[in-house]
């Protein structure tokens, strides 16, 4: 027989082979002959693979889509994004002022009548049809979150306003349902309900929840004592993973199922007064009530504060939940792959002069987990500096006063609103942080020389004069731009507030709050 | 007892269910029924029958995939090159023999030891330079040396940040 070698196996079976492979040997491949680069050039298979990988996407479960027709989806829908141009738009209105939650494509709101009104937002691209269905309530709800893609509902209930005043202590009563049904929840502990031991006599505490895969975080905050305090459940055995109080703990996010965000600005070890980010090792944590400061993995620091500054606001926003993976009987062709998050950390300060300012500063999870991933495990906590992590790995804009409208970020993508007659909000603003996306457009418009006008690329640092910071605080991270009008249809009749982003949609507020348009991809 | 034939006049008689794994050779006896009859290969040699025999033993009582789990695979392709300890120390041969494996295996229809010999492959790839996997595989290049530095600037949008 003829010397059998790899270029002379059939073509089939090279497939085969490149099939197993990730997207950066593919690309390593078809540099080594012509024979692999047209065979790889030619596979909608290994474009599928890259394209993925570019947009930080992850394939999905089996349909009647080939490789060649999720490749040729995935590139009308990234065109689509990258010059704002949607597909579909329609209305949608807000129940009388009660809470609401946008999650995983689903936007939640109940109503008075203790009814929990869900709608499942459309996607023209990844065809998810809309729908909408409601969930009767048997409890009285002072907040809730969701999460689709495991038909999870958790609900706080109301602590009584007058306790029995025997009572030492106060409990918390966290129940876990079905979204669909408002039954309880299958995968949920017999009985379906966590029971948390807190302090609420005189405290009307606020609740921030948020659910990562079988995790389940809740944050406490009153006004006055007791102390705040974070408890992260697994919430499928009723396990407590671990608990942190005191009134360092501020703000939390899930940052990878291992790993949580703690955003904090007291510093008792070293008497800086700027803000931290801790992170903590959810695998090596005690339950016990502890300190933020007692045990963490690592921490990242914020540039230094002016002495007068005084910090009043720090909140955590990235969606979806690091874990997340869409429901398999959605049956979308791809989604958001899990690595591909844009944190937003919003700080809100009163600085010397007594005026309020607010800032966010865009740190996408690699910036944080490629830290992390470097440090040696089972050592003591480290602290990394400003400059170690900032200038190169973040964005640190001014921004406008905070809106209630929180759901701006999904992904790599941040939507706000812009202004260019400075009279009223005219135009919508898409940043979008993914590296590898942009450093691919940069190659190829190289030659083009120009960019559009709709879209551009950011790469010139941004500035913060020295002020409520003691230095001027300089962050290169580049992002692209996209801007274009707000829809006719909508400042007609409305004035725009705010903006709100999930995986297809964008979705319009109007200065009531009463009316939203869901604009979808 | 089956009786096989290879493409060198070899004879092997082997037990029905362990060569039932080959879903060419399942179908071909479902066709003949029971018969005496010799199952030519003309495709394979003996030394690769023989590693192949192997490799259907070992496995032996482990259910087949079905047809509908294979094309699902197809579709939602995990990216695991893991290959159990058994199946690595005996794909460990020299490169012609697995070539030949991995061609006896397709044309057999033998899924799981096609897997395992297009992972191994996939390994010996996988964190090389395009020089490295030239050399590895006796690969000519046959790029000019304009397109070659045309596909490296191509790349390099991809290369470690």
């Amino acid at each position: 027989m003829e010397d059998l070698t790899l270029t002379s196996l059939p073509l089939e079976l090279i497939l085969k082979i490149y099939s197993t492979l990730d997207w950066k040997t593919l690309l390593v491949c078809r540099q080594v002959c012509s024979l692999f680069r047209s065979i790889i050039e030619s596979s909608a298979r290994a474009q599928y693979d890259i394209e993925l990988a570019v947009y930080g996407m992850m394939d999905g479960p089996p349909s009647p889509l080939t490789a060649s027709d999720r490749l040729a989806l995935l590139k009308e829908r990234n065109a689509a994004w990258e010059a704002l141009e949607w597909k579909a738009s329609n209305d949608l209105s807000m129940q009388q002022g009660h809470l609401w939650e946008l999650c995983g494509g689903v936007f939640a709101q109940s109503s008075p009548s203790n009814l929990l009104h869900l709608r499942q937002l459309p996607s023209e691209y990844r065809n998810i049809k809309e729908k909408s269905w409601h969930v009767a309530l048997d409890v009285h709800v002072r907040d809730f979150t969701i999460d689709p893609a495991q038909d999870l509902l958790v609900l706080i209930e109301q602590p009584p306003l007058f306790p029995n005043p025997n009572e030492i202590e106060q409990q918390i009563r966290i129940h876990l349902r079905s979204l669909t049904t408002g039954d309880n929840h299958r995968l949920a502990p017999k009985p379906a309900t966590l029971v948390h031991d807190f302090d609420v006599r005189g405290a009307m505490p606020t609740y921030t929840l948020q659910v990562c895969g079988n995790l389940l975080g809740v944050y406490l905050m009153s006004y006055g004592p007791p102390d705040p305090e974070l408890t992260v459940w697994n919430w499928t055995t009723g396990e407590v993973i671990l608990t942190r109080l005191g009134p360092e703990v501020m703000t939390f996010a899930f940052l990878s199922s291992r790993f949580l965000l703690v955003g904090s600005i007291v510093d008792i070890e070293t008497d800086n007064t700027g803000p931290r980010l801790y992170v903590l090792d959810m695998t090596q944590s005690s339950s016990e009530k502890i300190l933020l400061t007692a045990d963490y993995f690592c921490s990242f620091a914020w540039p230094q504060f002016n002495a007068w500054t005084n910090p009043v606001g720090f909140s955590i926003r990235s969606d979806p939940s690091p874990a997340w993976q869409p429901n398999p009987e959605a049956r979308v062709p791809f989604s958001i792959a899990h690595r591909h998050r844009l944190f937003i950390i919003t700080f809100c300060v009163i600085t010397s002069e007594g005026r309020e300012s607010s800032h966010d500063l865009f740190v996408p999870a690699d910036t944080l987990l490629s830290h992390i991933e470097a440090l040696p495990t089972a050592t003591a906590p480290r602290d990394i500096t400003w400059d170690e992590w900032g200038p190169t790995g973040t964005r640190l804009m001014q921004t406008p006063p905070s809106s209630p409208w929180v759901c701006y970020v999904f992904g790599t993508k941040f939507a706000t609103l812009a202004s260019r007659t400075r009279l009223y909000p005219d135009t919508l603003e898409v940043r979008d942080f993914n590296q590898l996306a942009m450093k691919r457009a940069a190659e190829s418009t190289k030659k083009l020389a120009s960019e559009d006008e709709i879209s551009q690329h950011v790469y010139n640092s941004s500035v913060i004069k020295a002020g409520e910071f003691l230095y001027d605080v300089r962050t290169s991270l580049p992002y692209r731009v996209t801007r274009r009008s707000l829809p006719h249809s909508f400042t007609q009749h409305f004035l725009t507030a705010a903006v709100m982003c999930s995986e297809d949609n964008l979705i319009l507020v109007d200065s009531n709050h009463r009316h939203l348009q869901v604009l979808t991809f | 007892m089956v009786l096989l034939v290879t493409s060198d006049n070899v004879q092997f008689q082997v037990d029905k269910e362990v060569v039932e794994r080959s879903v060419l050779i399942k179908n071909m006896l479902e066709d003949v029924g029971e018969s005496d009859q010799s199952i030519p290969l003309a495709n394979v040699s003996s030394s690769v029958l023989k590693k192949v025999i192997e490799y259907c033993e070992h496995h032996r009582g482990e259910p087949l995939p079905s047809a509908d789990a294979d094309q699902n695979q197809d579709e939602t392709r995990k990216r695991t090159t893991d290959i159990s300890e058994w199946d690595q120390k005996f794909i460990t041969v020299d490169q012609e023999m697995l070539f030949e494996i991995i061609l006896a295996a397709n044309y057999l229809d033998i899924k799981s030891l096609l897997d395992v010999g297009c992972k191994t492959v996939a390994n010996m790839i996988k964190g090389k330079t395009p020089e490295e996997i030239r050399r590895l595989f006796n690969i000519v290049n046959d790029f000019t040396p304009e397109e070659e530095a045309q596909i490296k600037k191509e790349n390099e949008w991809a290369e470690d940040r």
